[in-house]
């Protein structure tokens, strides 16, 4: 018994000694930012639920921009990775939280549709208020050495010739990948074979090991095999090319007026108070405009693009819209 | 009951789970539906064997001497069971830390242990270092229960 | 980019500035505390370092989650030597043979043994880290599907070699689980499979929950079934006893399970404990005591564990040189590495070379520093003995709970532990083996991922698969593996058939 308890005060001994050491993540109260929050929010830590593991694309974008707006915001933001069910199972329980604003989410731009595409899902549209939108991601176009593919022509030659074999990898049942492929499909008429890995990560690898023959991968996840010269780089879905790849194409260059865009953002359960929603808009954009900010979202490949507010909430339903059309069209509701 | 018939007992319950996961292969889809339904196959065709074989030792097993202290045992097994059960259930309606501080006193309990100080010091002493460790350092915010609200 | 000699002395002249000696040692203390406590994994801790290491220096950063990765794998072999409750997943061979060690009274020396064993493999890994990345990576590129599910395959078939005497219970148990991987959204159409409409069941059944209820729970209440006393008695609480046979003995042993483990590593969605299986079958296959094996075997525990922490550098291979996190704890270090500004990939050796080989040089001395906590761990655990079963029991029950929600924050996950650990009482008592649980839970959903994806690469043209080296290697080894037990009782039965007709 004097055991365990001397363990045990050893245990707590040495915790708080790690602690200490590293300095931990106190903010100072009142914030950093010039306005003063009007009502009494935020008086305790946030959470942020993240449908996704950690070190993914969402988890990485949310870490980030946390990590500035918890100085505006003078509380902690603690991130809570809950996975599973491509991202439903932390939604539904964002989507049951108390809509007090001590509860946030990290939303996607499929995510508003989870009802119609995957079944036994009890949240829609309207269970989530939008707080701010903080990037738009586009994707790569990768082709395997293999393939033959240089470029966007020759891609759609290729996949032409023989319908419906070309193969295209997708990085999970139902994302943003998907539903790239279905509307690139539709734009240039042709058809290719879907296989489905089980992350970005190894879809790509595939590509690069020429398994697979043709993958849209974001950026961060692309440029590593780029580089390496493992994958042949096509096409960019963004308007505009990217810093970072300066010598990849957009696939408007190439002819073809097709964007597409992942755009990542944070929502709220339904119900949030106006002033708390304000306050958190006003937040995150002043953690948006800081220019270190910028540099590590570039750094990480994260194209940012900012919207808060009515702005964010006309675009979520517009883009809810937008996606519902395409999976009624194409019959994938189940 | 004899140990053949416990067996028994389990290949039907085996039976029945399978029975029901077959239920729910109606709704679907093509490409879900091959890889599961071998395995449902393969489970069946194993469990069956299984089933056969003790099946025909039946009429070959003998009584097995009871031990005197196995119903007290299994008593005690079944009751501390089910105050698991009941642990995890009230660690959301009553809040982690009320139903960590019972559970160890009925842990000790069922355990025979006479001691008082025991039963005081170490259900203290569990939920206060593990409170600390895992809600304050670790920042994992512990349920405070929905019937009654006790926590931090 | 291969062999860097300057940037490696420099790397080694970094990590033995004191503030990041400090950092890796604090970092093991912490990591082999969290791998030892059932309930929390090696991958949690190394979460829980994340928002850490965000005030401190990249290297900084980097050598603590990997000094908390690396003892995290570690840590799991104390509790499962001393309880028969594997701290993590990894350890979960190691139980099978440690319990029955603590009871006969020696259980200091196969602490001591699985320490070395443990020492030895991640010393091999972070070494292949270090020096052999590149390699490795190509290596590691030309895993797709059909690799994969040649893999799962041959994991599977260890189903069958761990336990002749009783397969067709294992195959049952190995099959029912493989069906309870399926529950949840399936990979291609994300169609939530037997859920029976309770929402969480729609990621499918959580693993680690599983696991940890299904060793720790049978343990706890094996404690009810007799209360009193201690676990072992007084007299066999031994000390620590390092036995330099048991390392010559098994100098094969050691080298091929951290091989084994390197080889797993690198392999994207196997991680520690399929390695840990792997080996331990393998050693049980080489030994010429495998009847020993489940019963107290040293053979056993160091091929598992040197496996299992032979995977941890591994690991590393594909995400530094490549940017793919081929597991969890991976993923940790990529979102912690982009966080801080690095960009994983070819340009990272360039770029950032004094922080990469700090890391790589860092993993290294880390291992080496392992022993030691690691010798002190097990010194001050083996204490756990002397304490009373009615402590133990309460205190491992609440550590299993916190420890399982603590992973997902999710209250489901806890009654799944519970139910999966009434169920594995109830097959501990009825002659199931558990271990097929751990294997069919883990490698199902690679299974059918692989399973399904070469399906589309190759319908209608299967050999073809053959032409691809690593799956026929993978598919021999398999092969062979199912072939040699028979062809032992062959030879076995010819040899008896001989003496017997020599005698009349």
């Amino acid at each position: 018994m004097k055991k365990a308890l001397s363990f045990l005060l050893a245990l707590a001994m040495l915790l708080s000694v790690a602690g200490c050491g590293s300095g931990g993540t106190a903010p100072t109260s009142g914030g950093a930012g010039t306005a003063q929050p009007k009502s009494d929010y935020p008086k305790k830590t946030i959470e942020m639920i993240v449908p996704f593991g950690a070190g993914g694309g969402a988890d990485i974008a949310i870490r980030l921009i946390s990590k500035y707006a918890e100085k505006e915001l003078g509380q902690n933001i603690v991130i809570n990775n809950i996975t599973g069910g491509s991202g439903t199972i932390g939604l539904t329980q964002l989507s049951g939280a108390k809509p007090n604003g001590y509860t946030l989410g990290y939303f996607s731009s499929t995510n508003s549709n989870d009802d119609l595409l995957f079944q036994g899902i009890k949240y829609n549209v309207d269970s989530f208020q939008p707080i701010v939108e903080i990037s738009a991601d586009p994707h790569i176009i990768v082709a395997s050495k293999k393939s033959g593919i240089k470029n966007m022509a020759d891609l759609i030659a290729k996949a032409k010739e023989k319908p419906g074999e070309l193969k295209f990898g997708v990085g999970g049942a139902w994302t943003s990948w998907d539903f790239l492929k279905i509307k690139l499909e539709k734009q240039t008429g042709i058809s290719m074979k879907r296989m489905v890995f089980q992350g970005g990560a190894a879809a790509i690898t595939s590509v690069a090991s020429g398994d697979c023959d043709v993958a849209v991968p974001f950026v961060s996840e692309a440029l590593p095999q780029i580089q390496a010269g493992n994958v042949v780089p096509i096409a960019i879905t963004s308007k505009d090319r990217f810093d970072l790849a300066p010598d990849v194409p957009t696939v408007k260059e190439n002819g073809i007026d097709f964007t597409h865009t992942m755009w990542r953002g944070i929502v709220a359960p339904a119900g949030v108070p106006d002033d708390v929603a304000q306050t958190l808009c006003d937040a995150f954009k002043r953690a948006y405009d800081n220019p270190e900010y910028q540099a590590e979202a570039l750094k990480a490949g994260m194209f940012s693009e900012f919207k808060a507010g009515a702005d964010f909430e006309a675009f979520y339903r517009e883009n809810h819209k937008t996606y519902k059309e395409m999976i009624d069209s194409t019959n994938l509701a189940q | 009951m004899k140990n053949i018939h416990i067996n028994l007992a389990i290949q039907t319950g085996v039976f029945l789970l399978l029975a029901a996961f077959y239920t729910q292969l109606g709704g679907m889809p093509e490409e879900a539906k091959g890889y599961p339904t071998f395995l449902l196959a393969a489970c069946a065709i194993v469990n069956a064997s299984i089933l056969f074989s003790d099946l025909r030792n039946l009429r070959d097993e003998e009584a097995v001497e009871k031990d005197p202290a196995a119903p007290a045992m299994i008593r005690r097994v079944i009751l501390y069971i089910v105050v698991l059960g009941l642990y995890i259930f009230m660690i959301e309606k009553i809040g982690y830390v009320l139903s960590t501080l019972l559970f160890c006193v009925a842990s000790l309990q069922i355990m025979r242990v006479r001691s008082w100080k025991m039963q005081v010091l170490l259900p203290l002493c569990l939920t206060i270092s593990a409170y600390v460790v895992f809600s304050r350092f670790l920042m994992i915010s512990l349920p405070v229960g929905t019937w009654i609200h006790f926590g931090f | 980019m291969v062999f860097d000699i300057n940037h490696i002395i420099g790397g080694f002249f970094n990590v033995l500035q004191p503030y990041n000696m400090l950092i890796c040692i604090a970092g093991l203390f912490i990591g082999v505390l969290i791998g030892a406590l059932p309930g929390l994994t090696a991958t949690m801790g190394v979460a829980v370092c994340v928002p850490f290491s965000y005030v401190m220096e990249p290297e900084q950063a980097l050598l603590l989650m990997s000094a908390v990765f690396c003892g995290g794998v570690y840590g799991g072999l104390i509790p499962a030597i001393l309880l028969g409750i594997p701290g993590t997943p990894a350890s979960a061979p190691t139980a099978f043979e440690g319990r029955a060690l603590t009871q006969a009274g020696e259980s200091g020396r196969a602490l001591m043994a699985g320490t070395v064993g443990a020492t030895f493999g991640g010393i091999m890994t972070a070494l292949s880290l270090l020096l052999f990345s590149p390699p490795l990576a190509m290596v590691a590129m030309k895993v797709g599907p059909p690799e994969q599910m040649m893999l799962a395959i041959f994991g599977l078939s260890v189903v069958c070699m761990l336990s002749p005497d009783n397969i067709r219970k294992s195959l049952l148990v190995g099959f029912l689980c493989l069906l309870f991987a399926t529950v949840g959204q399936d990979p291609v159409m994300g169609y939530p499979r037997f859920t029976f409409n309770i929402y969480q069941l729609t990621g499918g059944i959580s693993v680690i929950p599983v696991l940890v209820g299904v060793f720790s729970i049978p343990e706890v209440l094996k404690m009810i079934e007799n209360p009193s006393g201690k676990l072992v008695e007084a007299s066999k609480v031994s000390k620590l006893a390092l036995h330099v046979k048991d390392i010559t003995d098994n100098a094969f042993n050691l080298f091929r399970s951290g091989l084994i483990g390197v080889a797993i590593g690198i392999m994207p969605a196997a991680g520690p404990d399929i390695a840990a299986f792997l080996s331990y079958n393998e050693a049980k296959k080489a030994s010429k005591e495998p009847e020993k094996f489940g019963k107290g075997s040293y053979e056993g525990i160091i091929s598992a564990e040197t496996a299992a922490n032979g995977c941890t550098g591994g690991d590393l291979v594909p995400l530094l040189t490549l940017g793919i996190p081929g597991s969890a704890p991976a993923a940790l270090f990529l979102g912690a590495m982009i966080i801080h500004g690095l960009r994983p990939g070819p340009m990272l050796f360039t770029e950032n070379a004094n922080v990469v080989y700090t890391m790589m040089v860092g993993f290294v001395i880390i291992n080496i520093l392992m022993f030691f906590v690691g010798w002190l761990y097990c010194r001050w655990s083996s204490n756990v003995l002397r304490i009373p079963k009615t402590i133990l029991a309460p205190v491992i029950v609440v550590l299993a709970a916190v420890g399982t929600f603590a992973t997902n924050q999710n209250m489901f996950d806890v009654v799944t532990m519970f139910v999966a650990g009434i169920i594995g009482y109830g097959m501990e008592k009825h002659g199931y083996s558990v271990a097929p649980v751990a294997l069919a839970l883990l490698l199902g959903p690679m299974l059918e991922e692989a399973l399904t994806l070469t399906n589309t690469m190759y319908a209608g043209h299967y050999l073809m698969m053959f032409t691809r080296p690593i799956t026929v290697i993978l598919f021999a080894i398999t092969v062979f593996s199912f072939v040699y037990p028979l062809f032992k009782i062959f030879r076995e039965k010819m040899k008896s058939n001989k003496a017997a007709k020599a005698q009349s």
